[in-house]
């Protein structure tokens, strides 16, 4: 077992006064791909933002530690500087915001151990160019603005484009599958499997399989009303397929 | 007479504004010249200051200045390049020299005292690039004339700075005669110093065929009053206004924006973009007209408020006046803060709020500003108006 890289430990949280996570508990290791699961309004979407300190998410119980620090008060920039990263379900668009400024911008922020890493003009275009091709994405993209009237699939892309530049030691994505035809979830699956090595964590929320047929998780979770009620190896999420989540919340 | 309350009280003067300090000052210009600054000066004196009755005056409050402070008017310092210097043959009196569509008591005083006015005359068929940049003292009256002859083409940019934050006056008049076919794209930067009552009009008239975008940007001032109209008086005449606004602290920009559509088959697009921090206060009234057989008029007005601060206040306000039909008029305005999930985003790649604000607000005047011209000669253009408009907006991190 490598690394612990993220431990989420009895974490309580909020959002609006209404209690959306109670008391989850998840640990992730480096070289380790985590799936999420869960139906609708379970609190998926609600643990990976309150993970990042979405300023909605209010902990009112618990911690997240990240790296061996406790990243739970910390605000939303400094965690994304030590290596964590969302991939949104819904990324907005940042009107007259070009994709390769926010992303010039956004690697201009990365720490390697506390220390501001300089990127010259040309390691970011040829890193740039790489991983584009990687994910099949062409140069019109760069001029147009940050999700700006972008499809389903092309935020998507976007996203992970973003977590290939930025090498976070841990991604959270979120229902990075949907909205996907079968092509673009082999690719965006194809640069998961890549992207996921021996030294960084990735954890997965999903409501389908679908994508479970691309990635190969070690671990899922199956999340029911703001509490992990299962637990398991790939061979839950097929479970899943037939048992459904709420006989399974009904027998946990 | 006026009834108490209704009215600005007079702005109270220093003795630099007197006929005498006028003659004094103007001694050696041509009489002809002389006597153009003298009966302007007698229109100063017997016009009534703006009254808060007028409509147009009724969002601005002229109180808070005093000018007894002043003690030189004029004595700005003009640079420019690719225009003239008007004012000394006085054949081209008639001619040269911008004319107010309506005179007001700021637009007398900009007439009495003007210095270093700039002519920028293109003729039939040439191309033209002017700048004209004009750093002011602590009162300082700009007058621009911009005339582009049949089928011509120019850019003219025209910066107003001042780095003073004493309490000053900027009283400036821009006319833009646009002939037939002719193309023209006007950018003005204001960035006047923070003590600074700025009154401000900027007139345009474009004949058939001709095509005109206006690039206004306010940065600076602790008052602006800027009136923007345009009269497109022949067939076919195409305008494009877009304004970039930023204010701070307890900064006023009221800017009146007039299209008059006179002429069939004439189309206009208006697109106002404001930022405001602090407790800045902004008023943008976008007037379009559409006259009596200006029949296949295409207009449309947007402007967009984003706001800072909770302090921070916006007020848009949008009129059509169209006497014919068959046209095609609209308009758009929207007031609203910081989007939260787009800081949101933006932080989660790792910027600082104050990072993630700027972008933010970058983003917010981008559509606007890149209709300023660049590349060539004019490349610093727009990196000069985006900094301007964000050295007034940035400097502060949220949370931090």
């Amino acid at each position: 077992m490598g690394e612990t890289i993220l431990t989420i430990d009895d974490l309580h949280v909020q959002v609006e006064g209404k209690p959306i996570l109670r008391g989850v508990n998840l640990e992730v290791h480096a070289g380790e791909i985590h799936a999420v699961m869960g139906p609708n309004g379970a609190g998926k979407s609600t643990l990976v933002q309150a993970v990042l300190g979405h300023p909605r998410c209010e902990v009112t119980g618990g911690r997240i530690v990240f790296l061996g620090t406790d990243v739970t008060g910390m605000k939303c920039d400094e965690r994304a500087r030590r290596g964590l990263f969302l991939g949104f379900q819904n990324p907005v668009a940042v009107p007259g915001v070009s994709v390769a400024n926010f992303l010039l911008a956004a690697m201009g922020t990365r720490r390697v151990d506390g220390q501001p890493q300089k990127i010259s003009i040309k390691e970011f275009r040829t890193a740039l160019k790489e991983k584009m091709a990687q994910l099949g994405i062409g140069d019109s993209f760069l001029g147009r603005s940050v999700n700006d009237g972008f499809s389903g699939g092309e935020r998507k892309r976007l996203e992970v484009l973003q977590m290939l530049m930025l090498g976070p030691t841990m991604a959270l994505l979120d229902e990075t599958d949907s909205g996907l035809d079968i092509d673009a979830l082999k690719t965006v699956a194809g640069a998961v499997n890549r992207y996921a090595g021996s030294s960084v964590g990735v954890l997965l929320v999903t409501h389908y399989q679908r994508l479970l047929g691309f990635v190969k998780p070690h671990r899922v979770h199956v999340l029911v009303d703001g509490c992990v009620v299962r637990r398991g190896g790939p061979d839950l999420a097929l479970d899943l397929e037939s048992v459904g989540y709420e006989q399974l919340a009904a027998e946990a | 007479m006026t009834m108490p309350g209704t009215t600005h009280m007079p702005i109270p003067l220093g003795s630099a504004f007197s006929r005498e300090a006028l003659e004094a000052r103007f001694r050696d210009e041509p009489d002809w010249l002389k006597t153009r600054r003298r009966l302007a000066w007698e229109r100063f004196e017997s016009s009534p200051w703006p009254s808060r009755a007028d409509e147009e005056w009724r969002r601005t409050d002229l109180a808070r200045l005093d000018y007894r402070g002043i003690a030189r008017l004029g004595g700005g310092q003009t640079t420019m390049d690719g225009a003239a210097l008007f004012g000394h043959a006085p054949e081209s009196c008639e001619q040269a020299g911008p004319r107010p569509s309506r005179e007001t008591k700021f637009t007398a005083l900009n007439e009495a005292f003007a210095e270093a006015e700039a002519l920028v005359h293109v003729a039939p068929g040439a191309t033209r690039l002017a700048s004209i940049v004009r750093r002011g003292g602590e009162a300082f009256f700009p007058r621009t004339l911009v005339v582009l002859e049949e089928r011509s083409e120019a850019v003219v940019v025209e910066v107003e700075e001042d780095d003073s934050c004493r309490s000053g006056l900027c009283s400036g008049l821009a006319e833009l005669r646009v002939g037939p076919g002719a193309k023209l794209t006007y950018v003005r930067v204001q960035v006047l110093g923070e003590g600074v009552g700025n009154f401000d009009t900027i007139q345009a008239t474009l004949k058939a065929g001709s095509d005109v975008t206006l690039v206004v940007a306010n940065a600076g001032g602790q008052l602006t009053k800027q009136f923007v109209e345009a009269s497109l008086v022949g067939e076919g005449a195409r305008l494009g206004l877009f304004g970039l606004t930023a204010g701070a602290r307890s900064q006023h920009h009221d800017i009146q924006a007039t299209i008059v559509h006179a002429a069939p088959s004439t189309t206009s697009d208006v697109l106002y973009r404001t930022a405001l921090r602090g407790r800045a206060r902004s008023v943008f009234v976008g007037t379009i007209q559409v006259k009596k057989g200006a029949s296949k008029t295409d207009a449309y007005e947007a402007s967009r408020n984003l706001l800072l601060s909770k302090e921070a206040r916006a007020d848009s306000i949008p009129r059509l006046e169209i006497e014919t039909d068959d046209v095609r008029c609209g308009h758009a305005s929207a007031t609203g803060p910081l989007d939260e999930e787009q800081l949101f985003y933006l932080m989660s790649r790792g910027l600082t709020a104050g990072e993630a604000e700027n972008l933010i607000v970058e983003g917010f005047f981008a559509d606007a500003l890149t209709r300023a011209p660049g590349g060539g000669e004019l490349g610093w253009v727009p990196d000069f108006v985006r900094g301007s408009l964000m050295r007034v907006l940035e400097g502060r991190d949220r949370h931090g």
